[in-house]
């Protein structure tokens, strides 16, 4: 396997598990969780504390990543979100919060890592561990483990989506909130345990990134873009949307920064991060519904019928 | 001495505050007045940034022919050097490249908010404001990266145009400062209390009735957005012409965006006077900080910057869970000529319901209502 395809997996891997999360937020809340990725930032640094710090495994973060990101989400949507909700505060206060609250995240972990480079004496910023991962043949075990991880996730979504009582609940509450209310369904319950899947999420893939990719406080700010784009060219109205975006986003990003490189030279590596922004400009200005709506006007093309879902008014 | 030290540190602050002042009214005029969401203003602050630092010491290299052999980026210290010494006794060639960079500025700023705004201005929040930040963050990518730009990660060096001042040098580009300042606050404050000031608002407050009764709500909010990034960015040139530096690596989200939205939120969203109280309110509380650094930095173990974001994002959260709407909150605009006590009665006579104006008033409304600001 060339070393591009794991690249490109492993960071489309992490990208996915992140717009899952973004759109579902959105889906539920109608409001850009800007404070995601430093969700995942909290993850990098379960990984580098259970490597530099306790010596053990690095996959003993997963868990730990997964419970941590959920309950950093959760206290996010009681103590801010929610709160603010009720006092009746429109979507703009609630992302300017969000931002807010990024800040803070962020600035506790580099409290964290500042602390732990004076007290313990560990460089905690810019590392990767790869040299920590296990390997099985020429395979690396991040990418085995956050493939398998991510089809988990996939299949669980779409179990609980189409099979269980809360998945059909979370439905309701995303069609029309007011009225799921009305059957019976605990609209505040499906919202928390949607930021906690959220959360945990991020956390989740922030576990994998230092085992691949040079990692520090920044690695949420690197991230964030491409999730962004990945959520905006789904569609952000639909979670398969948001796994087909993920892939297709992380995977151009990957694969279109390095063919460029191999046009016009190594510099132009750098400026990778502006392939997801114009893939997002591009189907914002002639699609704005994303793949999602692609999918869903090609399938009405195709069977004849005439009917067309309904454009969600963004 | 003592004295001294605090004159500096007051000239300082003041022009941090009308620097910040600049950007927090544009953004004023930009969500509190029209509703648009701009979450990427450090993009236009670091567009005039860049323009200073990549043109100033090219055209004064040029009109006095400095080292034309030497490469611009690696020996900007010797050619900004050679410079300062011809624009010490110079004072028409100074202001005019000083003028003619806030002009290119203002050109170069506009055609970019008209790019940045493209995409998403005809979808709502969301939407615009994703596509904001990641522009912003672009935008920053591209300064840290090219380096013929403003020299990467490294800095370059912006020639000193008032160096023919001499000793009355920081006090006289206060002043140069405070007439831009005091422009573009009277150039907002025109707006906003003439008919586009109400247009904007329509626009704000109800986009389909607005679009109804022939307003083209795009094109509005195109416009503003254009003016408003050609406004900022007089703030990012202020900047470089202040440090007498352009630095690619400090046009960060927190200090230009974030830190802007939450000045303008603690003053008071929709009103001119709300964004100068809370832009001074913030620098100096921000200012303070910087200047007692060391003496916190000896009590913890990290850097007492994460300190700093760790409070100001905590009092973001306050103000908007107590006081959404700011110090200062928004007054209806008041349109010259017309007698609202009248106007008031003769609507009640007629039976039409007028909502009371919001009758509590705080400590600070009073004094100046007392003032007759």
């Amino acid at each position: 396997m060339i070393p591009l395809v794991k690249d490109a997996l492993v960071y489309a891997n992490c990208v996915t598990m992140m717009s899952i999360g973004f759109t579902l937020v959105y889906l539920i809340s109608r409001i850009p969780n800007f404070a995601q990725s430093t969700f995942a930032v909290v993850g990098v640094y379960c990984t580098f504390s259970m490597v530099r710090i306790f010596e053990i495994n690095p996959y003993m973060a997963m868990p730990l990543g997964f419970i941590l990101g959920a309950l950093l989400a959760l206290l996010v949507y009681l103590g801010i979100v929610n709160t603010l909700m009720k006092y009746g505060a429109g979507p703009i206060l609630l992302t300017i919060s969000l931002l807010a609250i990024q800040q803070i995240f962020l600035a506790g972990v580099n409290i964290y890592a500042d602390y732990v480079r004076n007290v313990i004496g560990v460089y905690s910023r810019g590392f990767m561990l790869r040299a920590n991962d296990f390997r099985v043949g020429e395979y690396p075990g991040v990418l085995l483990v956050s493939s398998f991880t991510v089809i988990v996730v996939i299949v669980g979504m779409h179990f609980m989506l189409t099979r269980t009582q809360f998945g059909i609940a979370m439905r309701a509450t995303v069609e029309n909130a007011p009225l799921a209310s009305v059957l019976g369904i605990n609209i505040k319950r499906v919202s928390i345990i949607s930021w906690m899947i959220t959360g945990g999420l991020a956390g989740l893939a922030g576990t994998f990134l230092p085992l691949w990719f040079s990692s520090g406080p920044g690695s949420g700010g690197m991230l964030s873009t491409s999730v962004f784009a990945a959520s905006v060219v789904g569609g952000l109205t639909n979670i398969y949307g948001a796994i087909l975006g993920g892939y297709v986003i992380s995977l151009l990003e990957v694969w279109g920064s390095y063919l460029l490189m191999r046009t016009f030279g190594l510099w132009i590596g750098a400026y990778r991060m502006l392939i997801p922004l114009a893939l997002m400009s591009i189907i914002l200005m002639y699609e704005p519904g994303g793949i999602a709506s692609i999918i869903e006007k090609l399938r009405a093309k195709f069977s004849g019928s005439k009917r067309v879902r309904e454009e969600e008014s963004i | 001495m003592i004295e001294d030290i605090f004159l500096k540190w007051c000239i300082d602050l003041f022009m941090f505050f009308l620097i910040y002042l600049i950007v927090t009214m544009n953004l004023n005029f930009m969500y509190g007045y029209t509703g648009i969401p701009h979450f990427g203003i450090s993009l236009s602050v670091a567009g005039g940034g860049y323009v200073t630092g990549a043109l100033t010491g090219r055209i004064l290299r040029w009109v006095y022919n400095v080292y034309p052999e030497l490469d611009f980026m690696y020996e900007n210290s010797k050619i900004t050097k050679e410079i300062n010494a011809h624009l010490a006794n110079d004072p028409f060639v100074g202001i005019g490249v000083f003028l003619l960079i806030i002009v290119i500025s203002l050109l170069i700023n506009a055609g970019l908010g008209y790019i940045v705004s493209r995409p998403a201005i005809r979808l709502s929040g969301s939407y615009l404001i994703i596509v904001l930040i990641g522009m912003a963050e672009a935008m920053r990518i591209i300064g840290m990266n090219y380096y013929p730009l403003v020299g990467g990660t490294f800095w370059v060096h912006v020639p000193d145009v008032f160096n023919w001042m001499g000793d009355f040098r920081t006090e006289g580009f206060l002043m140069i400062c405070m007439l831009f300042t005091l422009a573009t606050f009277l150039l907002l404050q025109a707006m906003s209390t003439s008919p586009l000031g109400r247009v904007v608002k329509a626009v704000r407050e109800n986009p389909t009735s607005a679009e109804c009764v022939g307003k083209d709500v795009v094109g509005i909010r195109t416009k503003v957005i254009v003016l408003c990034s050609a406004l900022t960015s007089i703030a990012g040139v202020l900047y470089g012409f202040y440090i007498h530096a352009v630095l690619s690596t400090s046009y960060t989200r927190s200090a230009w965006t974030f830190y802007p939205w939450l000045m303008f939120m603690v003053g008071g969203i929709g009103n001119n006077m709300g964004a100068v109280l809370g832009t001074f309110i913030f620098t100096t509380l921000r200012r303070l900080i910087i200047f007692f650094k060391h003496d916190i930095e000896i009590f913890v173990p990290f850097q007492v910057q994460w300190l700093e974001q760790i409070m100001t994002g905590v009092m973001l959260l306050l103000i908007i869970i107590f006081r959404p709407r700011g110090l200062l909150p928004e007054k209806p605009t008041k349109m010259r000529g017309l007698d609202y006590d009248r106007f008031h009665n003769e609507l009640e006579e007629k039976g039409v319901k007028v909502p009371e104006r919001d009758a509590r008033e705080n400590i600070l409304q009073r004094l100046l209502r007392r003032l007759k600001v």
